[in-house]
């Protein structure tokens, strides 16, 4: 072998070597990209329907006989039995809920929750509650922001009746 | 005499590794899209879910009283009615109104886009059901109401849910 095929052959090598950390770097990547889509989706999905027997923020409001307030940025409801109050609400970038005195973590790396109450008029139709008393549809868009910015936000969107509906 | 690789068989071997990783590739790209189609699986559930409790909301027929009770002479036609809008969801105000709506892109129950769902359409169609859920064909009417709200995107096939109204 001679100094001149050595070089073209460490070229060469060199050049696929190149292509194939490529490649598996793109594996790594895309076990990343996967593994955080799940969890971000997960969190979103646990905010909004709980998960075992933390009940989430769509639960609540199906289960609940009346809003308590008109905060677009939680959630509390009344739920009929015992007349408690339920809230979720945002504090960090985490979503609690608080019943009875007792708070517990709902979801966490939730960046934000927007919320819409609504109700129907005397006419039959739909508009936004101007008292929290009238509110009988409950609509929250919750969204998990990425840890950093190469990375996508998730977001979902909901809507629950709750049982003060006629 | 030792023997060993020559030039040839080694750059060989390389190039043939190297077609071998290549072919993984096609492997990650589906792992991505089947993870975004899952994703946008869920957000379609979660709307659909969302625009059956809007289409809830309302009375069950247009000749439903206040309050509600069970009617004998129900709405043979579904659509939105007299002054209804077809292209405005907020003037509808039973359930059968729905029928046919159509939105290119998530709007609230005020008919204002959500921005974040632009590329997503949902669709209702409302049907009258006898008791064996068979659809009926108009202008029979029965106490049931079946109301199936269908999300999608470009490029994924509806993701529909189906619920029963009936007649009270």
């Amino acid at each position: 072998m001679t100094l001149v095929e050595l070089m073209v052959g460490m070229v060469v090598a060199g050049v696929i070597a190149g292509v194939c950390a490529k490649v598996l770097l793109l594996g790594i990547k895309t076990y990343n990209y996967a593994t955080r889509q799940n969890d971000s989706l997960s969190r979103t999905r646990k905010a909004l329907g709980g998960e075992g027997s933390s009940m989430g923020l769509l639960s609540a409001c199906r289960g609940a006989t009346a809003v308590s307030a008109l905060d677009p940025a939680s959630v509390a409801v009344v739920s009929g039995t015992s007349a408690a109050v339920t809230s979720y609400y945002i504090s960090g970038d985490s979503l609690y809920a608080s019943k009875s005195g007792v708070v517990s973590l709902q979801a966490d790396s939730i960046s934000s929750l927007a919320v819409n109450y609504y109700n129907m008029d005397d006419s039959g139709l739909i508009r936004l509650s101007s008292a929290a008393a009238s509110a009988t549809l409950v609509t929250a868009l919750v969204t998990v922001q990425s840890k950093n910015n190469t990375q996508k936000d998730y977001r979902l969107y909901a809507g629950a009746m709750l049982r003060n509906h006629p | 005499m030792n023997r060993g690789f020559i030039l040839v068989e080694a750059t060989i071997s390389y190039v043939l590794l190297a077609v071998a990783l290549l072919a993984l590739l096609p492997v990650f790209i589906l792992a991505i899209k089947t993870g975004k189609g899952s994703e946008q699986l869920q957000v379609a559930t979660y709307l659909s879910q969302e625009l059956l409790e809007e289409v809830r909301m309302r009375k069950w027929d247009q000749n439903t009283p206040t309050p509600p009770s069970r009617i004998l002479n129900p709405s043979s036609t579904l659509g939105p009615d007299g002054a209804e809008s077809a292209s405005d969801k907020k003037s509808f105000n039973d359930i059968d109104d729905f029928n046919g709506w159509t939105e290119r892109a998530v709007t609230d129950p005020l008919n204002n886009p959500v921005p974040a769902f632009a590329a997503y359409a949902r669709t209702v169609s409302v049907s009258y059901v006898d008791s064996n859920m068979v659809v009926l064909s108009t202008p029979t009417t029965s106490d049931y109401k079946q109301v199936t709200v269908c999300t999608q995107t470009a490029k994924h096939p509806p993701l529909c849910l189906a619920t029963l109204f009936t007649n009270h």
